[in-house]
């Protein structure tokens, strides 16, 4: 044993570290993923398009039945909120007038918000137990880029773009442990951090931290991002406040929010390249 | 041996490896129990291990560890992780293997364990570096994942062993 960990052993072991290195190094010099990692993902892509519809597909088949019911009570629900938002929706363009009028009375510019997106398809989730990302279909043959925000078609925030390559990109989610936004709570406009949490995360859920008062955050309260910094856009939904919690010293009080956005189902998804936005 | 047949050995190994990857792609990556993935590869490094020993089981975790690291891009770990744990993994399992026990299924049953073992370190350490998370739990889940995983060991000890008899002739 002791001439195998002199000899054999530790080349081996060697290789591995120094392999390691290199790919670390190349990681951090490289705006984007390295070639390698590249080459082998292009290659992957395909595989994972089809393992996801195969699945898809099955699943699809094997919900059909039980579905049924519980699509038309989601039917039934649905109209009445369509009638709800319908009046709403009367009262907001009569709101939205009286305000184009204020704005131009005070000589305010015009309230705009204009995204550049790409439309994308999940892939492949991870399935790992120890991060929550997504493949998705577009790289930067779309010029998606690391940073980019993801969303869904309802405008819930889905994660960013961490890892990007030439058919392909990775999506990690606002659950994930090295998920981390500037948030506002919607009702008071109280600024915070919006963090993936490693146990909180096989529950998809996520964490409301650096909260500066207390009693600032209510259940059931909407947690939107803040947009400072300019990095990612304000007022793109991340969750609902499910509990409010005091921290390990007994002070500081943090929220664990439940995402918007069904981590769990969703299948397409919009990547924002770049916004402007006026307030 | 003749190196035309450790060539024709370690391709039937590559495509045994790679069966089990696709049966984690098509269907365990689908497989949720009480909220956890099975994960094999660790299993597989392991069970590689207990059959080739501690020559080429290293080789081939160190191949199969930077081909995870390549194509899991959103694992939560760093670049190279893979490689270097699984090398490691299997330089213990297979000296495990090799002086504690005879081949067959308990030694296969060891070495895959030491396989999750260190990798769960592996991430123990890389956890308490990014502060993320406790090691107690970031333990707690290596432990819900191996006993999640562990029933597909009949099936990689199975195919494993077979591709170990069809290819291996003594000299």
């Amino acid at each position: 044993m002791k001439r195998f960990l002199t000899k054999h052993g530790i080349l081996v072991l060697s290789i591995a570290a120094a392999v390691m290195v290199i790919l670390s190094l190349v990681t951090f010099f490289s705006n984007n993923t390295n070639a390698l990692t590249n080459v082998v993902n292009v290659i992957a892509s395909p595989f994972r398009s089809l393992s996801t519809t195969v699945s898809t597909w099955i699943d699809d088949q094997l919900r059909f039945a039980s579905d049924y019911d519980a699509l038309q009570e989601e039917n039934q629900d649905l109209k009445e909120q369509i009638a709800e938002l319908e009046r709403q929706l009367r009262q907001a363009q009569a709101d939205s007038e009286e305000n184009a009028t204020l704005r131009q009375l005070l000589g305010l510019r015009a309230q705009r918000r204009d995204f550049v997106w790409e439309s994308a398809r999940i892939t492949e989730r991870d399935a790992s137990n120890w991060a929550s990302t997504m493949q998705l279909n577009v790289g930067t043959d779309y010029d998606v880029a690391i940073g980019d925000c993801v969303i869904t078609a309802e405008g819930y925030l889905v994660g960013s773009i961490t890892d990007v390559g030439t058919n392909w990109s990775t999506c990690t989610t606002v659950i994930d442990t090295d998920a981390s936004f500037g948030a506002e709570v919607f009702r008071t406009g109280e600024v915070a951090v919006a963090q993936g949490e490693f146990s909180l995360m096989g529950e998809g859920r996520l964490q409301l931290n650096y909260l500066s008062g207390e009693d600032t955050v209510m259940v059931g309260d909407l947690i939107v991002t803040s947009g400072l910094g300019g990095y990612y856009p304000s007022d793109l939904v991340i969750g609902s406040v499910q509990e409010v919690m005091t921290g390990d010293d007994g002070l500081a009080q943090y929220a664990v929010l439940e995402p918007s956005a069904d981590l769990e189902n969703l299948q397409q998804v919009f990547v924002i390249k770049d916004f402007t936005i006026v307030e | 041996m003749p190196k035309s047949y450790l060539i024709f050995k370690w391709v039937v190994y590559s495509l045994a490896t790679m069966l089990l990857v696709l049966l984690q792609l098509f269907v365990l990556n689908y497989i949720h129990v009480g909220g956890i993935v099975p994960f094999l590869p660790p299993m597989l490094v392991g069970a590689a291990a207990s059959y080739e020993g501690s020559r080429a089981s290293p080789v081939y975790a160190l191949v199969f560890g930077l081909l995870c690291d390549l194509a899991l891009t959103g694992a939560g770990v760093p670049a190279g992780f893979f490689t270097f744990v699984f090398t490691l993994a299997a330089l213990f399992a297979s000296l495990l293997a090799e002086n504690l026990f005879s081949p067959g299924f308990l030694c296969s049953l060891m070495s895959v364990t030491v396989c999750y073992l260190v990798t769960a370190l592996g991430r123990c350490a890389v956890y308490l570096h990014r502060g993320t998370a406790s090691p107690a739990a970031v333990l707690l889940m290596a432990a819900k994942e191996y006993l999640v995983t562990l029933p597909c060991l009949i099936v990689v000890f199975l195919l494993f062993r077979q591709v170990h008899r069809r290819t291996t002739v003594d000299y």
